[in-house]
């Protein structure tokens, strides 16, 4: 297990199954290439992608399909490479959230998604060529709709299970990490 | 920067393994074809260099902000 401070949660204990390694980098930031997928039990949907290397950075990512449910993505072979992929290897896909001072304007990055592959460990900021896909994409109002509809259901987060181990956030700092869902 | 002048149907190769030809010139427009490694990730400029900027903004989201969307949502289901 591994210590990996942060800015936004502290510190959190990670072990070998949590850690999700960027070959390339997300896009910009290269040199950043180890990081653990963190939720928030206050903001079901989201995670965070957390640098292991640089505690100040974290993406906020959600799924894509909530805002769009035809969201189909062609791997490259470029992109595969990256990811190691190989046939048969399941791969989960992330949108990078953007919210600025007036949470009414946040963003999704639907052009750029994070693809995680969950049978290796191994994820890929990739750069989708179609054209409808943009870069920021308005995401306050159905995001503020999925939420509500997860509060009717009695606030049950069921997307966790279905990511790469997660590490939950708890009231007060503390850290569970999930068993992996390999 | 190094310029070249190139006709269409020429190529430049980059090492051993990177060739760019220029396939049509249309008005302001050319269109080129581009082989190299499958591993080389090749992006249209603009497009890397606007995903580059939203990741630098989506690390600015701030957890007051998200503190009020929450609030927000909490105001319109209770309605």
């Amino acid at each position: 297990m591994e210590n990996i401070k942060t800015k936004r949660f502290g510190t959190i204990v990670a072990g070998d199954d949590h850690f999700i390694q960027i070959k390339d980098g997300m896009i910009g930031m290269s040199p950043l290439k180890k990081y653990i997928l963190v939720e928030s039990p206050a903001y079901p949907v989201m995670f965070w992608l957390q640098s292991c290397d640089d505690q100040v950075i974290a993406f906020p990512v959600v799924e894509p399909y909530f805002f769009r449910s035809n969201y189909n993505v062609r791997m490259t072979e470029a992109d595969k490479l990256a990811l190691q992929y190989e046939d048969g290897d399941r791969i989960k896909y992330f949108c990078v959230l953007t919210i600025p001072e007036n949470a009414e304007d946040m963003t999704v990055n639907l052009k750029a998604p994070v693809a995680i592959n969950l049978d290796k460990g191994t994820a890929s900021q990739l750069v989708l060529q179609d054209k409808e896909l943009q870069v920021r994409h308005p995401a306050y109002r159905t995001y503020a709709n999925v939420l509500a509809a997860i509060d009717e259901q009695g606030g049950s987060d069921s997307y966790v299970e279905e990511v790469w181990s997660p590490i939950s956030i708890q009231d007060g700092g503390q850290t569970v990490a999930h068993q992996a869902a390999v | 920067m190094l310029v070249l002048t190139r006709k269409i149907g020429e190529t430049i190769t980059i090492d051993d393994n990177i060739k760019i030809t220029v396939v049509q010139i249309k008005g302001k427009q050319v269109r080129v074809g581009i082989d190299a490694p499958k591993e080389t990730k090749i992006y249209r400029e603009e497009v890397y260099t606007a995903i580059q900027e939203e990741n630098r903004a989506a690390l600015n989201s701030m957890s007051g902000d998200l503190e009020k969307l929450r609030t927000n949502k909490v105001k319109k289901t209770g309605t």
